[in-house]
């Protein structure tokens, strides 16, 4: 993976996906008991509140330096370094990614599968289905 | 090229403090033709082994080797403190193909000791955790945390998920 691909997934990670789960630990926390105020009184004074401010802030310096270190450029990469993400082929790209995917044939009655699927009421799961046919088969 | 062709790690007259400017290919990161991949630590580490053994792939390998040791021993040990199926995780990940080319490619370096910090950050947190101590011991116990942190990014830069994971 190129550098800037790594550097965009953990921006991110950093800034959206763990503020979010602090945001739902702590609205779930609050639900639970009644007096709010109270409860994040107590919350914000809790060691867990110190931790995670700790590793959000300790999160946005160190991401800030690495790119600081970089003086803010992304770095530009010629098809030399990756061939094959070079290639002019979508599917060339894609099947990089999904390489055993890629690898697999899929089954030739792969449509009955979706179509039994498709038909499938709610509350039966369409594996049961297919255990049936098989088992009426044989 | 990261080692046979680094003047970081062959050649002696580049100082130590130059090393922290340059990426893992030995060009300056300012560089427009930089990858801009920063990984100090692994050149370091690198130029180390060179300067006392010599550019031998050998020892190399085999330094790689004890590293995936010991991050399998930490595996193991992690697990164990988290309360799950510890020595069948840790022997899996021991053996595990997908390690092949971090620890067969001397460049795997750079994933192997981003792995072994990677591994400590989560032992010191969990062992945090568990135990509920006073507040100026787990804020010095955060600071070995982030400081283990530091270390795993300078040797990869997927080490920065070292504290976003907790």
């Amino acid at each position: 993976m190129s550098s800037d691909t790594v550097l965009l997934v953990f921006l991110l990670y950093a800034f959206i996906f763990q503020p979010m789960c602090v945001i739902i630990e702590i609205l779930s926390e609050l639900a639970l008991l009644k007096d709010v105020r109270k409860s994040l009184k107590s919350f914000l004074m809790s060691q867990m509140a110190i931790r995670w401010s700790v590793l959000v802030l300790v999160t946005m310096v160190l991401v800030f330096l690495r790119m600081w270190i970089m003086n803010f450029e992304q770095p530009t990469f010629k098809p030399m370094d990756n061939p094959i993400a070079a290639s002019e082929q979508l599917m060339t790209r894609v099947s990089m990614f999904l390489l055993l995917t890629a690898l697999f044939k899929p089954p030739s009655n792969l449509r009955h599968y979706i179509a039994r699927y498709l038909k499938t009421p709610n509350e039966q799961h369409w594996f049961d289905g297919c255990f049936n046919r098989f088992a009426n088969k044989y | 090229m990261a080692i046979v062709r680094n003047s970081d790690v062959v050649s002696p007259n580049v100082s130590i403090s130059d090393i922290f400017d340059h990426d893992f290919w030995g060009a300056n990161l300012t560089d427009s033709a930089s990858h801009k991949s920063y990984r100090p630590l692994v050149t370091l580490m690198f130029r180390w082994e060179v300067g006392s053994v010599g550019l031998v792939a050998g020892y190399m390998k085999a330094t790689n080797l004890l590293l995936h040791c010991i991050a399998s021993c930490l595996v193991l040990v992690v697990l164990k403190r988290l309360n799950l199926p510890a020595l069948l995780a840790a022997l899996m990940f021991a053996v595990h193909p997908v390690h092949t080319e971090a620890v067969v490619g001397v460049v795997g370096r750079a994933d192997l000791l981003c792995a072994v910090f990677y591994l400590l950050v989560m032992l010191v947190y969990a062992e945090m955790v568990k135990n509920m101590r006073s507040t100026m011991r787990m804020i010095g116990d955060l600071m070995i945390v982030s400081w283990l942190a530091t270390l795993a990014l300078l040797c990869k830069e997927t080490g920065i998920t070292a504290l976003v994971w907790i």
